[in-house]
């Protein structure tokens, strides 16, 4: 109680500086005032006894003083004085000083961008209501023999709704779907990112909506007219912040649809690197496409939710991961065809991201951290310069009766300046880099990328970094400065001094030689794995210049048919267009792997439970050569198929091998479909390739000419001989010229869309790369400062050397061979470091081994290369070194 | 003023606190008071009680208000808080003690020892 009134008046008086000494002198001019009164009373006259009274009063100046340090005002004086000196100690050293706040400003900031980076990937809770019990449900195939059955780890609407009656571990249970509407505006249609949800989603995930109220899951169900809720970003973007938009009816797919709120900023539901766009209730769906409303058994295999779950309170994960089993035992008994070997699995939603994202979070953390120790160390070094160079006036001072802690509070002051400065630079820093991120995003015109902030978690995090660098840094420094005898002090030179200094100083560069090192190494993994997958044969050109078009053509059956045929020849005839074509997709599809079909082999016997399921695309003509996609056996679909014969297919060689054992199979007829399986007949097998992942094993893959039944969304691609991204504009103008009807739901370049394909590569290896090159660059700094430093010291004895007659020669290759000699253990220890960190991260590596022997090799020329250009500067100094001014000095 | 005594040091936070425990004062009504119930015996340099009442302000024992004096002049009144009157209570019986074993120590005869 005691020491928090005076703490208050401390803390009152620093900040009141002025105000406290104008009430002491208030007070004391009170007093002189009521003593002369006394006085007067006495018979004085006024004015002697006005002067009386300033006399008893005695030092008034003195008693001042000492009443203001009374009051606590010492602290806060000393306080000032204290940032004065430092002041005047940094202009004194201009380039010490703006070197030692533009390191630690790149050192930080680094680690504030990547730390925003990795908060926005996971660390961050979501913006929903009790994060902490959330838990993402999956539904797992067990033995799946193909990537698309692993990939399919959604749950169907039955199961969501089986899901919420039978889990009593589960508070609720919410279902969300990624689709695309349309909405029409006066400006034209745009593709909005739509997140179709269970009616209980609103009460489920529980925030305080920007504009409108959460409705209850009943009041969705009541109504007559599809209703929506708009993400912030949307609001702002579409509807410009309108603050009346609740209520108003917009047209979305083709009908009305009432706007009921709109959601907070920053909310994107489940999401991390998508902004879904509006969200929309299964109910408000319904209206819109009444046959969707069905929970018949046959809408068990569509399995397009994600399932999460909130745990109920005192409820554990594995409670609730065992009535799962169970729940999953009674499906697959009840539905065999569509669970059978299936069950549902579950984890905390901030567990559920893919494992390579992690790794990629964590090694960016560590490398940043990295970054900030070499910044650290450079900062220990230069606050050791300028220490040593102050080793007189610290003598002085302790000389005239300053003690040790004394010393320190001024070191300390200087460093919280440095360290202020340098967050707020660090800040600056961060803010730039975080603006250049999207730019590495490809604009694929979908809302993606991360929500990066510089929020009050990020600005903690930078702030106690901050000074916690500076104060680790000016630990050492700080401590072996200010013990000085100012006997010992006072002389020019103190052997046991330096010496500790220089080992100290060594001791730094070594580990930011060999963090570097190590850092160097993981990059150039990275930028192999990269270049490794931008050489890999895909199967298909991916290398070619070409705009990709997802379009929703208006209509069905032959009328579509005639539709895309008009397109992809309106887009053959555009100026610089080489060659074009319509698929339903194009390898590495942006939402992952795509649709499939089952398919049975001769032998096999049709039942719910028999076939493999493969991924299937509906080509037009000249597909496989605008792609580029060899056929190896048979023809294509070019030639017209007569009707009344069987339907064709053209298998991939791993198909024909899963159906046939063999790949010479034109000719021979397999199945699709599982319920009434279809004959069908092979007219050709294509060369395997990459479907949706460089990583994948051989998957089987499905081609089918284009029909009546086939889809209205398809990808136009047009091959060019020039700059795909100028084609883009065009193709867009042709395609609207000659279908206004038609939506384009995106539209980017081969290049930009196998950019996307490898987004967490790309990320990797231009993060690592930039901080790697940072970590090196302030290494040789650090390199730099040390040899120069020891230089300088050794003048002296380099004088005598040259006086006795060694060679200039002699003199350089020695000073070089300090230098060598700390580069080459820093190479060392950091190789074996590396050795342990990319064993680490093999997880981001692809097409190259953990342990790489030309990736070292490079490691290890670029930090001795870099080491020698650090080096010749002092060395050259050395060989200028005039004997007899060296000797004159002592 | 031959037969004034200087104060000891560390006996004026006490003398404050006595004489205003005796009701709010200004700065110049504690001296008075102290002389008054001290017999004018002790001698404080008047200057040198301020730093002391802005110690005892830091330390939570006084607390005080601007108001205006018997003569109406504006003038800051100090007053005991809790904590100043439990202090002072301590500290009171502290010298006392101190002061007896003196007067003890000081009185001794040496057919005593």
């Amino acid at each position: 109680m005691k020491a928090l009134a005076s703490l208050r008046a401390v803390f009152w008086a620093a900040t009141h500086r002025l105000q406290l000494s104008r009430e002491i002198d208030h007070e004391l001019q009170s007093h002189i005032l009521l003593r002369a009164d006394d006085l007067e009373r006495r018979g004085m006259d006024r004015t002697q006894a006005e002067r009386q009274a300033r006399v008893e009063l005695g030092a008034c100046a003195r008693y001042k003083e000492a009443s203001h340090q009374a009051a606590g005002g010492a602290l806060g004086q000393t306080l000032w004085r204290d940032i004065r000196f430092a002041f005047k100690l940094f202009r004194k050293f201009p380039l010490l000083t703006a070197v030692a706040i533009g390191t630690l400003a790149l050192g930080i900031g680094a680690n504030t961008a990547i730390f925003s980076l990795v908060d926005a990937i996971w660390l961050r809770p979501l913006p929903i209501a009790d994060p902490s019990h959330l838990v993402a449900i999956a539904s797992v195939k067990s033995h799946a023999s193909a990537n698309s059955e692993l990939a399919s780890t959604g749950s169907s609407y039955s199961e969501f709704e089986d899901l919420r009656a039978h889990v009593p571990a589960f508070s609720d249970v919410a279902a969300s779907d990624r689709r695309s509407v349309v909405l029409q505006t006066a400006d034209g249609n745009q593709l909005l990112l739509a997140n179709v949800v269970s009616d209980n989603y609103f009460s489920f995930i529980g925030v305080r909506l920007e504009l409108g109220r959460l409705p209850l899951e009943d009041e969705l169900k009541n109504y007559r007219e599809p209703v929506v809720f708009l993400s912030h970003s949307t609001w702002k973007r579409v509807f410009g912040s309108n603050p009346n938009i609740v209520g108003q009816t917009l047209k979305i797919k083709g009908s009305p649809a009432v706007v009921l709120g709109v959601m907070p900023a920053g909310f994107r539901g489940t999401e991390r690197f998508i902004d879904p766009q509006v969200y929309v209730p299964l109910s408000a769906w319904y209206i819109w496409d009444p046959s969707e409303n069905s929970s018949s058994a046959s809408s068990r295999n569509n399995r397009e939710y994600e399932i999460y779950a909130r745990l109920r309170q005192g409820a554990t994960l594995d409670q609730a991961r065992a009535q799962l089993q169970s729940l999953s035992a009674v499906l697959a008994s009840e539905f065999p065809q569509a669970n059978s070997g299936r069950s549902f699995t579950a984890d905390w939603q901030t567990k559920s991201h893919s494992d390579q994202m992690k790794v990629l979070s964590l090694l960016l953390l560590a490398i940043a951290g990295a970054v900030l120790l070499i910044a650290c160390t450079n900062i220990a070094n230069l606050l050791l310069a300028l220490n040593d160079s102050r080793r007189r006036e610290f003598a002085m001072r302790v000389a005239l009766g300053a003690s040790r802690r004394q010393l320190l509070r001024q070191l300390l002051t200087e460093y919280i300046m440095l360290a202020i400065a340098g967050v707020a630079g660090a800040l600056i820093l961060a803010q730039r880099l975080v603006e250049l991120v999207p730019a590495l995003i490809p604009d694929i015109g979908f809302p993606i990328g991360f929500d990066l902030r510089l929020d009050h978690r990020v600005l903690a995090v930078t702030a106690v970094t901050g000074f916690m660098s500076v104060l680790i840094a000016g630990l050492l420094p700080g401590l072996a400065s200010t013990r000085t005898s100012p006997l010992e002090a006072m002389r020019a030179q103190t052997w046991l001094g330096n010496r500790l200094k220089i080992t100290a100083r060594k001791f730094f560069v070594v580990a930011q030689l060999s963090a570097s090192m190590t850092l160097l190494v993981a990059t150039g993994l990275l930028v192999r794995t990269l270049l490794h997958i931008e050489n890999m044969d895909m199967g298909f050109n991916s290398r070619q210049n070409a705009a990709l078009l997802e379009v929703a053509v208006d209509g069905n059956g032959p009328r579509m048919q005639a539709e895309f045929d008009a397109l992809v020849h309106r887009l053959k005839a555009l100026p610089g267009v080489k060659d074009a074509c319509m698929a339903r997709v194009v390898p590495f599809p942006d939402s992952g792997g795509g649709a499939t079909r089952v398919v049975l082999a001769p032998d096999e016997v049709p039942s719910p439970t028999a076939g493999t399921s493969v991924w299937f695309n509906w080509v037009g003509d000249g597909y496989f050569r605008v792609m580029g996609i060899p056929i190896i056996r048979g023809r294509t679909f070019d030639k017209p198929d007569t009707t009344g014969k069987l339907p064709v297919a053209i298998v991939n060689q791993a198909l024909a091998i899963k159906l046939f054992g063999s790949d010479d199979v034109v000719g021979r007829h397999f199945r699709i479909g599982r319920e009434q399986p279809q004959n069908v007949e092979v007219i050709g097998v294509a060369q395997n390739g990459k479907y949706a992942d460089v990583a994948e094993v051989q998957q089987p893959y499905l081609y089918l000419p284009v029909t009546p039944d086939t889809w209205s969304n398809a990808t136009l691609i047009a091959t060019t001989a020039g700059d795909p991204h100028a084609l883009l504009p065009a193709a867009r103008e042709a395609v609207l010229q000659t279908s206004p009807k038609t939506l384009i739901l995106s539209m980017q370049t081969m290049t930009d869309h196998m950019l996307m394909a490898n987004f967490p590569n790309h990320l990797a290896a231009w993060l690592c790369a930039s901080l790697g090159g940072l970590a090196l660059l302030l290494t040789m700094i650090g390199l730099y400062g040390v040899t120069a430093y020891s230089v300088s010291r050794r003048t002296h004895e380099i004088g005598v050397r040259m006086a006795l007659g060694a060679l200039r020669g002699t003199v350089f290759a020695a000073v070089l061979k300090d230098g060598l000699k700390l580069t080459l253990i820093g190479i060392a220890l950091g190789g074996g470091l590396a050795l342990l960190v990319c064993r680490a991260m093999s997880s981001l590596l692809f097409g190259v081994k953990p342990f790489d022997p030309a990736t070292l090799a490079g490691a290890v020329a670029v930090v001795l290369a870099t080491s020698l250009a650090a080096l010749i500067g002092p060395a050259r100094r050395a060989l200028s070194v005039d004997p007899v001014n060296a000797l004159r000095d002592e | 003023m031959g037969d004034q005594a200087q104060i000891l040091p560390g006996t004026l936070d006490l003398l404050i606190l006595r004489a205003v425990s005796l009701g709010p004062l200004h700065g110049y009504g504690i001296l008075l008071r102290i002389g008054q119930i001290s017999g004018n015996a002790l001698l404080i340099e008047q200057g040198a009680l301020y730093p002391g009442l802005f110690r005892l302000v830091r330390q939570g024992l006084l607390k005080t208000k601007w108001g205006a004096s018997e003569n109406n002049r504006r003038a800051k009144f100090y007053e005991l808080t809790a904590a100043g009157r439990k202090r002072l209570q301590k500290e009171t019986d502290g010298w006392n003690r101190l002061a007896a074993a003196m007067a003890t120590a000081l009185a001794a005869q040496p057919e005593e020892l």
